[in-house]
């Protein structure tokens, strides 16, 4: 970046890459600063084509498409989507075990004491069973039920959120859609070379094929994993997370779909790796995430094929990965953003959130002039907190297991993990307490669906549990329980409930 | 003992307003699981004047059966929207409260800051309801404060306040020993890990709470720092902030009563408190250390020197976790040291200019007329 003297104002900001983070990045920042005056141009190649496989989410998205003026129904119906109340894990602390991590609370806080410390004094008790039977959103996976939330705080219905699952290869044509419309201006062409200025170093321009030139003054990376501008380019390095996380590949395919549409994700443990389940409108999408140091492609693909619900609807796809992320997201005047600024297996559905977030801290930190150094710096530490916190939230699953059955779990089981990874299971332990933080994705509930669903169970509870007697506590949880259940059966069917309110593939 | 039995005895070693806040508070969270919670009085001169309570000591007094507007009745309490700190340019205001509103989820100090590098003459703090009614010469009763929907605080008469949390405490059914603090032992006996000497007597403790202003029974105990070292709690609340001493009291004991503290946990236990307790503290340190404003001071806390360079730089000030003042009084620290932002966040210029004008002049003019309906009714 430019020293302050010759600062000069950002006017022209370059995306390259059309898949979902290069026009989530295009819509979004033309949706909030295109009034400003800012010009986005987004050059994409369709020789290359996008990855496409991001098909799960977290609620975080409803919030950004909010912000960005998306209607609900529109984009549902234009990617086929389902609502996404968790994602169920199964067989991961032991094989037959099976746990959703809800996007909700469990049960209600009574004087100031969570929820779970009640349960926790009580779980050994025949009538209190399994914490998950006080979290509506797990009571309605279960049920394969639906129901927006309610604003009113006092109803039990406020007490979760949603998201969406959808046809990856659908939703960046839909953002373009978004995006033109609010001004984005598209290019298509393949990027060959990318010139820098000889004393700052930053990126002047881009050349494509056909011998264009397209100057900018920012340029947000979003070639995914080409990492065109950010690595090939500026050659920032990448810091590997390979020793924590060994998965490396993964095989994708569609296939029919089977049963009822369900309200969520499953990731279920395999031997070297887990496999995806995510069900869509019009298919279900399959994977198997895997390290190759611990099978073959071929053992995996079979994996996968053999699991699958229905017919498959195409060839196998095998995809290489490198997990970790790049030193800094932000270099010089380019932002990566998406699979170019790094990865985590998608095994908690945080990719697109992780492209949300740089979209939305570069729209807080947007600089006027090409004096951002600052910016630079601070956008870098907040984005390494997002993705470091993931990453310790990611090992957990695979750590805290009992599983012994291949080589694959005996690492994971064995390995050293972050230190505040077992501080946090040792706190937990002890005491049923979430170590918690202000900034990073997953919150208290989100912890102890996992701590607990990986069979980390506390010896003790909150001492101010006992202000109620052991009956009281009784009487209030079998009355939550029922009141879940009640609520619960209440809902939609999930997949009525898309035909009923014009989210159906057929309405767009 | 067995490992997983709660606290029999804990000790609180201090006098005044800490030692029956410390004490009211474990006693009811702690005394139906059977834990008896004993003041042990540490010779100390009884403060007097005022103590501020920050907005959020307001729940914790409600769970302590403290109502605020009965103290705010009886003349011991009064709503309170910023406090005054000292610092080395001259007074400080910091408001519990953001002066105008966000808009479109950009804070409303951009907008401001916009319009004065296009020639606003106003100041931030003419657009503060919270600085209007600190500054009127008549305060608020309790429920007009209350109507507003903003946190303010309350400044409350120590030795009235302190009464009502010993009037608490005892309905908590805090003992009191009569004696002071002579001495504390950790002690390898099977009965008790504490021996506490008070005049000729001597009584065990599970744990002990000190709350002394010298840390006189965690020092005898061989502590330098305060936090939680094995059986000990030294809770240090010496800050020239107003309501920071009644902060750190109350998060440190809510805190400790929140976590489990039985003979098998106390070793995690006593890491994650630390683990939060040391990073409010570096927190409260920066919020000096910018009241203060001595450069090198700053530019050597890595974390306040970031809010420096950030807030320079575009307006925004970084948070980090556990942040114990808000970001409106970063604000008003900051512009008091004389930072000011080379200019807003860029989202603020969704804003056509002239709708902006109107909004402000709007909002200036309700402030002006809630402050002239305050003074008329003094
Ligand atoms: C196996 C797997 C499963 C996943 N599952 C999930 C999930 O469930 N949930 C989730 O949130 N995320 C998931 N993700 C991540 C998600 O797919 C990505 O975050 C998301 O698709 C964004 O990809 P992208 O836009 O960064 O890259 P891509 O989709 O790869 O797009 C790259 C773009 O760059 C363009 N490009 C590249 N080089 C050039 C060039 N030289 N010139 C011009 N254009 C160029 C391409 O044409 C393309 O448009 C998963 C990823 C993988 C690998």
């Amino acid at each position: 970046m430019s020293g302050a003297g010759s600062a000069k104002r950002v006017k022209q900001v370059v995306v390259i890459g059309g898949g979902t983070a290069g026009w989530m990045t295009a819509a979004g920042l033309a949706s909030m600063l295109g009034s400003t005056g800012l010009k986005i141009t987004l050059i994409e190649s369709d020789a290359i084509g996008i990855v496409g496989v991001g098909e799960a989410t977290l609620p975080h998205i409803k919030l950004f498409n909010d912000t960005i003026g998306v209607d609900e129904a529109e984009f549902m119906a234009a990617t086929s989507a389902t609502f996404k109340l968790g994602i169920e894990f199964v067989d991961w602390a032991r094989k037959g075990d099976s746990y959703i991590h809800p996007f909700g609370e469990f049960g209600l806080a009574n004087q100031g004491v969570p929820f779970h410390q009640y349960w926790s004094k009580m779980r050994n008790d025949p009538d209190v069973g399994p914490l998950d039977e006080y979290s509506l959103p797990v009571v309605a996976c279960r049920k394969g039920k639906f129901q927006r939330p309610s604003d009113d705080p006092r109803s039990v219905l406020s007490t979760y959120r949603y998201a969406y699952q959808f046809d990856a290869l659908q939703y960046a044509p839909f953002m373009r859609k978004h995006g033109e419309a609010r001004g984005v201006t598209r290019i298509e062409g393949k990027v060959t070379g990318v010139h820098q200025d000889s004393e700052s170093g930053d990126i002047t321009s881009v050349t494509l094929e056909d011998g264009q030139q397209i100057a900018g003054d920012l340029f947000v990376d979003c070639t995914g994993f080409f990492g065109l501008l950010i690595e090939k380019a500026l050659e920032t390095g990448y810091e590997s997370w390979s020793d924590f996380l060994p998965c490396d590949r993964a095989v994708a395919v569609p296939c029919e779909s089977a049963g009822p549409l369900l309200p969520y994700t499953r990731a279920t443990a395999d031997k070297a790796g887990w496999r995806w389940r995510i069900p869509l409108q019009h298919r279900t999408g399959n994977g198997h995430v895997y390290s190759s140091g611990f099978t073959s492609d071929d053992a995996a693909q079979q994996a996968l094929v053999d699991n699958l619900d229905g017919k498959l609807l195409a060839d196998p796809r095998i995809l290489r990965f490198a997990t970790g992320k790049r030193r800094k997201l932000w270099n010089r005047n380019c932002i990566a953003i998406g699979l170019s600024g790094g990865f985590l297996e998608p095994l908690e559905s945080t990719s697109i959130y992780l492209i949300q977030e740089g979209i939305t801290k570069l729209l807080e930190l947007f600089p006027d002039t090409s004096d951002f150094t600052v910016e630079a710096e601070e956008y870098n530490r907040k984005m390494d907190l997002e993705f470091e916190r993931i990453r310790d939230f990611l090992i957990l699953h695979y750590h805290a297991t009992e599983r012994d059955d291949s080589d694959f779990w005996n690492y994971m089981r064995t390995m050293k993990v972050p230190a505040s990874l077992t501080e946090k299971m040792e706190l937990f332990r002890a005491s049923g307490r979430i170590a918690s933080y202000d900034h990073g994705l997953f919150l208290v509930p989100s912890w102890i669906a996992v701590l607990l669903g990986q069979r980390i169970e506390p010896t003790g509870y909150d001492w101010r549990v006992d202000q109620l007697d052991a009956d009281e506590i009784r009487r209030h949880l079998a009355g939550l329980r029922t009141h879940m259940d009640q609520a619960a059966s209440g809902m939609d069917d999930h997949g009525e409930f898309l035909s009923t309110n014009g989210l159906a593939m057929s309405a767009a | 003992m067995s490992g997983n039995q709660p606290f029999r005895r804990i000790a609180i070693a201090g006098d005044g307003l800490p030692a029956a806040l410390a004490a009211a508070y474990l006693a009811k969270a702690c005394g139906p699981a059977g834990t008896e919670v004993v003041v042990i009085s540490a010779r100390e001169t009884g403060q007097t004047g005022d103590v501020v309570a920050r907005p959020d000591m307001l729940r914790f007094n409600a769970e302590l059966g403290i109502d605020p507007v009965t103290l705010c009745k009886q003349g011991i309490a009064s709503p309170l929207f910023a406090v005054e700190v000292q610092g080395g340019a001259g007074p400080v205001l910091l408001p519990f409260a953001p002066a105008g509103i966000a808009n479109n989820g950009v804070d409303f100090h951009h907008y401001w800051l916009r319009a004065t590098q296009n020639g606003l003459a106003n100041q931030l703090a003419d657009y503060s309801l919270p600085l209007a009614f600190h500054e009127a010469k008549r305060g608020l009763a309790f429920e007009s404060a209350a109507s507003f929907k903003m946190p303010f605080g309350l400044r409350l008469d120590r030795a009235a306040y302190a009464q009502s949390l010993v009037n608490a405490a005892m309905g908590f059914g805090v003992l009191g020993t009569g004696g002071a603090l002579d001495g504390i032992l950790a002690s390898d006996s099977a009965e008790w890990p504490l021996r506490i000497t008070i005049a000729d007597s001597e009584i065990g403790a599970d744990f002990v709470v000190d709350v002394t202003s010298d840390g006189a029974a965690a020092t005898a105990l061989g502590r330098r720092q305060s936090g939680w070292t094995n059986r000990c709690l030294w809770i240090a609340g010496d800050c020239n902030i107003p309501g920071i001493e009644l902060f750190r009291l109350q998060r440190a004991v809510s805190r400790f009563a929140s976590l489990v503290p039985t003979h098998e946990s106390v070793a995690a236990d006593s890491a994650e408190f630390n683990r939060i307790y040391f990073a409010e503290e570096q927190r409260i340190t920066d919020m000096a250390c910018l009241i203060e404003g001595d450069e090198a001071a700053m530019r050597a806390r890595p974390a306040l020197a970031r809010k420096i360079d950030v807030f320079s730089a575009c307006g925004r000030i970084p948070s980090e976790d556990y942040e114990v003042f808000q970001p409106c009084e970063w604000l008003a620290a900051l512009m008091a040291q004389g930072y000011l932002p080379k200019r807003p966040e860029r989202l603020a210029e969704r804003l056509p200019e002239a709708e902006l004008h109107t909004w402000l002049g709007n909002l200036r003019t309700q402030v002006v007329e809630l402050q002239k309906q305050i003074e008329a009714a003094a």
